[in-house]
């Protein structure tokens, strides 16, 4: 079961509003590594959601074996598990994240590409987007050869398509003159 | 036209070898739920409301619901290939489905979509789905009669152009008749004609197509099928998709003529995709919006200005009753739309008086405006011989005790009645029912026994129209009865009545 995002959002935004700015990157950091061993290992999640197991004992677990020390971290932690809500932490964090690149400047931007990229190439893709954008751009990079030839990018809710499949796509559109 | 193949194949090779690379931008949502027709997608900021959007295993859907973190998605169509987390795309359109001429004599869904087997549509034009009615000054008022060809509306409950007319009654009581009979009647009366069949069972829908086509009636109608087990975004779709269909005509300067069946399956219908959508149910369970679900779609029927080409586009509402109960939601709802409705009563229909319509409370509001004059020279006096009749209808089994004068307006009323009963599909035109009921009124009937009145009606239009057919052609083209034809007509009656044996 998952959390809706307006939930999430509560407590993203709660847990964004305690946290100093140099404390976010070890909220990150830390908290994630608990969102990614949830959703690696089942034992793990099945371990930490156990609703018959003692509470404090669970998060007693995760404060040492995260290496968590910061107490407001600490708290948040037992808030989460205290109302049920640990099974939605990747999406709180997903919303953390966005609530702090905002604030920060900084527009993440997810590029495919057919082929590999040369560092000219994206730091010169990269300056466009900052000066297109004005903002700061945390370029995340995938290969994905199901383009063929070309780029795709996304900016939040838009796709820039200037791929060859989205071509062909676009034709196929256009042929079978869909309404 | 069509395209074959290697053509598409030429097609496709020349766009490859002149690839230019261009850009396209899209905006996108991911969809977090879906199920039960209804998707859920996280993005799409700036969608609209009734937005077209496409989903990326190719399904497009409706944009209904636009909520803070989600947009609720009316799927159409097939839903089983959408996964969570897959992509939805904005496609900046409002749904579209295809116009025009190259529609009659088609059967297609909701989208535009052939259902006959007859090949592709090639349509030059496409209307959109959901667009405003006309506003005031673009209209005029309704003066062009739209003959239904039936003796008991025509006369009693007469149908303009331009006019919205709810045809409302229980199950098995002759509402689809009544449309369909219509129909029929309009060949070679230059209406373009929609029926839009909603939630019915396909096999019905099949025996209605074929009525028509047995009639000659496909050649200027289109049917807009969404069955019982089509979707129920399809259901909801269908009487908009059949209203631009008659749009296109009404806005090229011609006559159109629409019949929604049921409005209650699409009430329905959409009942279903709001609690789907946990819109918040009301009355009945139906959302709040309800009303102006039919009204939207109601208001777009018109009778355009003279500046707007002066076409017109006419709208038959059917609404199903249960056991009578006109105070139901939707039933007084449409009523409160409409101008005017023909009511139907099982009672009625059972003592084989058919159209089983209670002209007691059927009523059109705008259609007398419409009458031709010859019309209105017999049902004046009709339906005051009827009012008549009704208030001593209880008395009836008194027969031997009433004072003459009574009985003289219960005999009267009597053949009157029977006068009014017709087949299905045997639509009239308009000269011969009005030649048939002066007979009535003029009390030349009431000598002949009620069981005669029918081979009466039938024997003396014949005998019209082989010795008597000037009468008929001058109605026709004067649409009035001349002093001179009236004397016509009572000595016609009269030479025919001493031929008539029953």
């Amino acid at each position: 079961m998952k959390i809706s995002r307006a939930l999430a959002r509560r407590y993203a935004e709660a847990l964004f509003s305690v946290l100093k700015p140099d404390e976010a990157g070890e909220a990150l950091s830390k908290l994630g590594a608990i969102a990614t061993a949830m959703e690696e290992s089942e034992n793990f999640r099945d371990l930490i959601l156990d609703p018959t197991r003692n509470k404090r004992e669970i998060s007693a677990f995760l404060f040492e074996s995260f290496g968590i020390e910061n107490p407001k971290l600490q708290r948040f932690l037992t808030v989460l598990k205290e109302k049920k809500r640990l099974v939605g932490l990747k999406t709180v964090l997903e919303i953390f994240r966005e609530k702090l690149n905002e604030s920060r400047g900084i527009q993440e931007v997810f590029l495919h590409s057919a082929l590999p990229l040369s560092e000219e190439l994206e730091e010169s893709i990269r300056k466009r987007l900052e000066e297109l954008l004005k903002a700061k751009v945390d370029l995340r990079k995938y290969l994905d050869d199901s383009l063929i030839l070309g780029l795709k990018l996304r900016i939040g809710d838009t796709i820039v398509d200037a791929s060859f499949t989205g071509y062909l796509e676009r034709i196929e559109t256009e042929i079978l003159g869909e309404r | 036209m069509k395209i074959s193949p290697d053509e598409i194949a030429r097609v496709i090779e020349k766009k490859i070898s002149e690839f230019e690379l261009t850009v396209d931008m899209k905006e996108t949502g991911t969809v977090i739920q879906v199920g039960d027709g209804i998707a859920r997608a996280y993005g799409l900021k700036d969608v609209m409301a009734n937005e077209l959007v496409k989903f990326e295993s190719g399904a497009y859907g409706l944009a209904f619901n636009l909520e803070e973190d989600n947009v609720g998605i009316v799927v159409l169509g097939e839903y089983g290939r959408i996964k969570e987390g897959e992509l939805v795309e904005r496609t900046g359109r409002i749904i579209e489905v295809p116009v025009g001429e190259d529609l009659l004599g088609r059967v297609v869904n909701p989208l535009g979509i052939p259902l006959d087997g007859k090949g592709p549509i090639e349509a030059k034009h496409y209307g959109r789905v959901e667009i405003k009615a006309p506003g005031v000054i673009y209209r005029q008022p309704v003066d062009t009669p739209l003959q239904t060809g039936l003796k008991s509306i025509d006369s009693l409950i007469p149908i303009g152009r331009g006019q919205r007319e709810l045809i409302i009654g229980d199950r098995q009581t002759g509402k689809t008749a009544i449309a369909i009979d219509t129909i029929i009647n309009q060949k070679g009366q230059g209406v373009y004609c929609i029926y839009v069949a909603i939630g019915q069972k396909n096999a019905a829908v099949a025996r209605i197509v074929e009525k028509l086509r047995e009639h000659g009636a496909m050649e200027y109608t289109t049917v807009v099928v969404a069955g019982a087990s089509d979707p129920a975004s399809y259901l909801y779709l269908a009487p908009y998709a059949g209203c631009a269909i008659g749009e296109y005509f009404m806005y090229n300067g011609k006559d159109a003529l629409v019949v929604y069946d049921d409005l209650s399956k699409h009430a329905a219908a959409y009942r279903e995709l709001s609690l789907l959508l946990r819109r918040p149910p009301g009355r009945e369970a139906y959302p709040g919006d309800i009303f102006y679900l039919h009204s939207r779609l109601l208001e777009r029927a018109a009778r355009l200005s003279d500046e707007m080409g002066g076409g017109s586009l006419t709208a038959l509402p059917i609404v199903e009753t249960q056991a009578n109960d006109v105070s139901a939601y939707i039933p007084t709802n449409v009523i409160s739309i409409t101008d005017g409705q023909i009511y139907l009563e099982p009672g009625l229909f059972y003592a084989g008086f058919r159209p089983a319509l209670n002209i007691g409370i059927s009523v059109s509001r705008v259609g007398g405006a419409a009458q031709t004059k010859a019309m209105k020279q017999v049902a004046g006096r009709l339906r005051l011989d009827l009012a008549q009749y009704r208030e001593l209808e209880a008395f009836a089994q008194f027969a031997t005790e009433l004072d003459p004068a009574t009985r003289a307006q219960l005999t009267r009323g009597e053949r009157l009645m029977e006068l009014l009963k017709q087949e299905q599909y045997s639509p009239m035109p308009f000269e011969d029912q009005v030649v048939v009921l002066f007979t009535g009124v003029n009390g030349y009937l009431d000598d002949i026994p009620v069981e005669a009145v029918k081979k009466f009606e039938k024997e003396f239009l014949s005998y019209v129209k082989t010795h008597r057919s000037a009468v008929l052609e001058s109605i026709r083209k004067e649409k009035a009865i001349s002093k001179e034809m009236e004397q016509e007509l009572h000595n016609t009656v009269k030479e025919f009545k001493e031929t008539f044996r029953w």
